[in-house]
């Protein structure tokens, strides 16, 4: 018979073991967890406060263009990942480091890909951050900001050029004057371009003191009213945008030829100098293709042709011994074949190098 | 030089020298005339009156560029019209009866069914029309556009032969046109009326540019689905909207007719059917025969042997 | 029977003079209809004139219709003259002679007649000087001017140099009372030819010259009329190797159209005794290698897009083989390329009848070809629409059967005008081939000349015998 003393005892002793098991258990699992997490993502923590607004909302943007495919609208679409579950924020606090890899680095078996190309780090943490809101009962929704809320104001030179590349700074302040960090800022630039229209430029998110700055190199020109907005609130300033000195535009037809400069290239030609009031293009004695033309060539074969025939009616004006036969001068006939020769030809050499040729790079 | 007769002769070193003196001094006194004829044509040539017009910039040069978005292109078939935009160019145009500037063509698509191209000049940069013209009647404007003299062409066809679009049409006979057509003064940017014996065809309503609004088939398009675009200053429209040609082109997987040819069009198309107005790829309805509302014949007439008359043919 | 009192050089003067001295009734009515058919082509381009091309069959599709078919066919019979005389006096081919001038005479009007092809084309031939003021050589038309106008005057000179002694031989002959301007006219054309060796050389040395420079330019010439199209993207003219095929082209129909002038020329004006048999016999050999290359080449083109079917290619290749041009194709093939060989290779039966119908068969196929060449192409659509027609108008044949009538007219005056025969230079070569004395002596005798040869020979062995030399 065991005493009741015993007895005690020995439940104390099984229930610490018990309890021990247990605890090591846990312990062994969450270690064989953490353990599982290779360097370098081993101890990486949370850049971001995990119920921060800003970080949030960006990540759902992220969340919403990547990661909705699999998982859902909110997330529960993969039993085995179901973030809208409860109590997953918590293990996103404990495990941070873990769920970072898995974006990370993907999970190849399970189809997951992997986000380290393709997300930023912030990007990867910002996702998760919104993550963490999905499951968390003290997570606000996105909030948008009433007008009230948030002041937004735009710097930008007034004066720019096409090609050049012009910064604009767009500044964020809550009701109270703080900046708002993290917040993503639209731009974009309103221009007539036959009808009125608007170009969006890009998008920056606002740094620790709430500034967004973009550097956009405009293509177009005039009179352009340059936007910020963020979610409802925008704030604009016009800047004239001069035309660029060259064009950004070159059309390409041909083969060119650099190393024996500028001019010289094999291909079409089209019009260089228009006639009055845009009419064809004139005559001009031009040499198109520089010094190197195909022209001179073909001029130089027509000159050999018909400085042979010259050669030959010479040869035909020496016939006649003594130029007379009776009252008729023999050498008419040569002599006028001779000049007609000689006309025909210089002629056409010269149409060849005064012809109405074009180049289609006009004025470019 | 006397000969063996004591007949004076020319002797041959005279005789060459005296014409090659001659020939020299033509080719020589060339670039005189011509530059004289150059700076006629210089003084009053649009880039420099602008010059010494204002204070304010020379015109601004284009490259002019045209989108066709086809996810929105019906046909017209979904408001039961011929294509509006081959309607508005002829009667903005008082182009001459059976030519079609702009076409709209009706292509196969690979899983059956079709869609619709509307094809207007595509002013090819590397335009084999330019190249084989022997006057230079065709020639590119300082914004791209191919332009046609008609006082100046003759008539050869051979741009014709030589476009792989089948862009351009021949004023075979004399061209019928409106009363209206006589009030205008040719110009090539705007080549009305229609000149017998020459070849014709879109100039992207270059005198519509010019004056800063949209050619008649982009603003004529009830779908919206023409955009025109400067491809310098990256920005396109239809007339609503405005866009970014290069991010509209690239993001709708643009593509330009008979790519491999190197004729470099200026004229991209957007693929679709027309779906955009819920036209689906294999709806039955035909494109419709756009009206040349002042009547003719065209030229589809022969003229008998013996009377001199017009005849069908 | 005519006393055999003449010379041989007396008979070919007077052979190759009779057709001027003498014209008959048969000619004048021939004339007479030429020029009427001549005339009715004017009239069809005067219709073309008041109404513009309308009146012809081309449409927006096929742009290009007889008139450039006549183009490429005339100037393609122009290669005849080059050939036979340049090449062969450049080879030194001793049977060319008698057959020259009229190569030459082939020549120079089949390039005139074949280029007012391109300007009746024209839709505004008002403008036709735009290309003189404007021209712009970037473009193959251009290229075309430069290249026919340096052949029509290297041809024309060509067929005037060996012309003079001819001219000479006609001004001495004439008679006390011919008028003063035909005298001064062959006096002037004559250019005080007095047939002494300093002449000859000139002449012999110029004609040289002639001979060698106008080979390059011929080829140059349906080189650049080739470029018209191939220059361009359309099925079938799309191709590297057009300018030989056309070259060759040329060189096949040209030497055709020389024996279908030579025969008919030596039945009209009795010219049996200098275009034998064997002038016949060998044009007939250079007909047969042309026809080998250009089936060689036909067989080349046709084979290398048949192969591949590009869309284009192919729907060409169906017009042709199969489609609405299919009668053509095979006509030429057939008429063109099978029964003219085996009509020269088959050596049964007389060789001038089997020559002469070969030629004219193949100068109809190669018309039809040249059709095939330029209208198919056309009729394939480049964008998705039907393919095109054409029929030609009224208007476009009267005008081809103008330009035919035309060019033979032109040839029936030269006729009358200068000697179809070289009579120099067949004088001379008679002289080289025997020794003048022997070939009057065994004329005047009634030996034939292989007769006299005999009895040379065997007196010569005599002498060298009894000189004691072997």
């Amino acid at each position: 018979m065991i005493g009741m003393r015993r007895r005690l005892v020995m439940a104390a002793v099984a229930s610490a073991a018990l309890l021990g098991v247990a605890g090591l258990s846990w312990l062994a699992t969450a270690a064989h967890a953490q353990s599982q997490v290779p360097p370098p993502y081993a101890g990486v923590k949370n850049p971001f406060p995990w119920d921060n607004p800003a970080a949030r909302d960006a990540g759902k943007r992220v969340y919403q263009q990547s990661c909705t495919g699999c998982h859902g609208a909110a997330g529960s679409a993969l039993p085995a990942a179901d973030f809208s579950q409860a109590g997953f924020h918590q293990r996103l606090e404990t495990e941070p480091d873990y769920f970072f890899w898995v974006v990370s680095e993907g999970r190849p078996a399970q189809g997951m890909p992997a986000f380290r190309s393709s997300l930023s780090e912030p990007q990867r943490w910002q996702v998760l951050t919104y993550l963490w809101s999905l499951s968390s009962p003290a997570a606000p929704g996105a909030e948008t900001p009433h007008p009230g809320d948030v002041f937004i104001a735009l710097t930008a030179p007034q004066e720019g050029t096409a090609g050049q590349p012009i910064v604009l700074k767009a500044v964020l302040r809550g009701k109270d004057g703080q900046p708002i960090v993290g917040a993503a800022v639209d731009f974009a630039a309103r221009l007539y371009f036959f009808t009125d229209g608007s170009i969006p430029m890009g998008e920056a998110v606002t740094d620790e003191t709430g500034v967004a700055a973009l550097t956009y190199t405009p293509r177009f020109s005039g009179d352009v009213l340059m936007a910020a907005r963020y979610e409802t609130v925008e704030s604009t300033v016009r800047v004239n945008v001069a035309e660029a000195e060259q064009p950004f535009y070159h059309p390409e037809a041909g083969i060119q030829l650099p190393a024996l400069g500028k001019e010289v290239f094999i291909g079409p030609e089209s019009a260089r100098t228009l006639g009055p009031l845009g009419f064809a293009p004139g005559v001009s004695f031009r040499l198109p293709g520089g010094a190197l033309s195909w022209l001179l060539i073909v001029a130089a074969a027509v000159a050999l042709v018909w400085a042979t025939y010259f050669r030959v009616l010479y040869q035909v004006l020496r016939i006649p011994i003594g130029s007379q036969m009776g009252d008729t001068d023999t050498r008419l006939v040569p002599a006028i074949a001779l000049a007609v020769v000689i006309i025909v030809g210089a002629f056409l050499v010269l149409k060849l190098l005064t012809g109405s040729y074009s180049h289609f790079n006009l004025g470019h | 030089m006397r000969d063996r007769d004591g007949a004076r002769r020319i002797g041959r070193r005279e005789f060459i020298k005296w014409s090659l003196g001659a020939a020299g001094l033509a080719i020589l006194s060339t670039p005189f005339l011509s530059l004289a004829n150059r700076a006629k044509a210089d003084a009053s040539s649009p880039a420099a009156s602008a010059r010494q017009a204002a204070a304010k910039p020379a015109r601004t040069i284009r490259d002019w560029t045209m989108v066709v978005d086809l996810k929105k292109c019906d046909g017209c078939v979904t408001i039961d019209s011929a294509p509006q935009c081959t309607q508005a160019c002829i009667n903005g145009h008082f182009v001459p009866k059976g030519q079609q500037w702009i076409q709209v063509y009706d292509v196969e698509l690979p899983g059956g069914g079709k869609s619709f191209l509307p094809t207007p000049c595509y002013q090819c940069e590397n335009a084999p029309c330019v190249n084989v013209c022997p006057v230079a009647a065709t020639y590119h404007n300082e914004d791209g556009i191919v332009l046609i003299d008609h006082k100046r062409c003759i008539g050869c066809r051979m741009c014709m032969a030589a476009c792989p679009y089948h862009r351009r049409f021949f004023n075979w006979g004399e061209p019928e046109v409106p009363p209206e057509a006589a009030l205008v003064e040719y110009n090539p940017l705007y080549p009305v009326p229609a000149i017998r014996g020459t070849v014709i065809k879109c100039m992207f309503c270059a005198h519509l540019l010019r004056d800063g609004k949209l050619p008649y088939c982009v603003s004529g398009c009830p779908m919206k689905a023409l955009y025109m675009g400067d491809l310098n200053e990256d920005i396109g429209t239809n007339g609503a909207e405005v866009v970014q040609l290069s991010r509209f082109l690239d993001e709708n997987d643009a593509f330009r007719w008979k790519e491999n040819l190197g004729t470099q069009p200026r004229v991209w198309y957007l693929p679709g059917h027309g779906q955009s107005f819920n036209r689906s790829a294999d709806d039955p309805r035909k494109l419709q025969a756009p009206v040349w509302s002042w009547g003719g014949d065209g030229f589809d007439y022969q003229i008998d042997p013996l009377t001199w008359q017009k005849e069908p043919r | 029977m005519r006393a055999r009192t003449e010379s041989a050089s007396q008979r070919l003067e007077r052979v190759a003079l009779n057709p001027l001295a003498r014209t008959g009734t048969g000619y004048r009515l021939f004339v007479l209809v030429l020029l009427a058919v001549l005339g009715w082509g004017a009239y069809a381009f005067v219709t073309q004139l008041r109404w513009g091309l309308v009146s012809t069959g081309m449409r927006d599709q096929v742009i290009w219709g007889l008139y450039l078919v006549n183009f490429v066919f005339f100037i393609g019979i122009s290669h005849a003259g080059t050939l036979v005389s340049a090449i062969l006096r450049v080879t030194q081919a001793g049977w060319r002679t008698p057959v020259t001038r009229m190569a030459e005479m082939i020549t120079v009007v089949a390039i005139s007649v074949g280029a007012l092809m391109p300007i009746i084309d024209l839709g505004r031939p008002d403008r036709v000087w735009h290309i003189v003021v404007f021209g712009r050589f970037q473009s193959p038309l251009l290229w075309d001017i430069l290249s026919i106008t340096s052949y029509l005057t290297g041809s024309l000179i060509y067929l005037y140099l060996p012309l003079i002694p001819d001219i000479a031989l006609m001004r001495d002959r004439l008679g006390r009372d011919a008028s003063v301007i035909k005298r001064r006219v062959y006096t002037l054309l004559a250019v005080g030819w007095r047939n002494t060796p300093e002449q000859r050389h000139r002449l012999e040395k110029a004609i040289g010259i002639m001979a060698v420079t106008i080979i390059p330019i011929a080829v140059s010439v349906h080189t650049v009329v080739s470029y018209v199209f191939s220059m361009t993207l359309r099925p079938g003219w799309d191709s590297t190797v057009f300018g030989i095929y056309f070259v060759i082209g040329a060189i096949f129909s040209g030497i055709a159209s020389i024996i279908i002038v030579m025969v008919l020329f030596r039945k009209i004006f009795h010219l049996e005794a200098y275009i034998t048999e064997r002038h016949v016999r060998n044009l007939g050999y250079l007909l047969l290698v042309a026809l080998l290359l250009y089936l060689y080449l036909t067989v080349g083109e046709y084979l290398t897009t048949g192969y591949k079917l590009q869309v284009e290619d192919k729907h060409l290749l169906e017009l042709l083989l199969t489609g609405a041009n299919a009668p053509w194709f095979w006509l030429f093939v057939i008429a063109g390329m099978v029964i003219p060989a085996f009509l020269v290779i088959v050596r049964r039966g007389p060789v001038i009848p089997r020559m002469v119908v070969a030629a004219v068969l193949v100068n109809v196929a190669m018309w039809v070809k040249r059709f095939v060449i330029v209208i198919p192409s056309l009729q394939v659509p480049l964008m998705p629409f039907d393919f095109g027609t054409y029929r030609p108008s009224w208007v476009e044949w009267s005008i081809t059967a103008g330009a035919f009538a035309g060019f033979i007219l032109i040839f029936a005056i030269l006729a009358k005008l200068i000697p179809l025969i070289s009579i120099w230079e067949v004088a001379e070569d008679e002289q080289r081939r025997e020794p003048a004395p022997l070939a009057e002596a065994g004329e005047r005798s009634g030996l034939r000349p292989e007769e006299v040869e005999a009895l040379v020979e065997t007196a010569l062995r005599e002498r060298r015998r009894g000189q004691g030399v072997r």
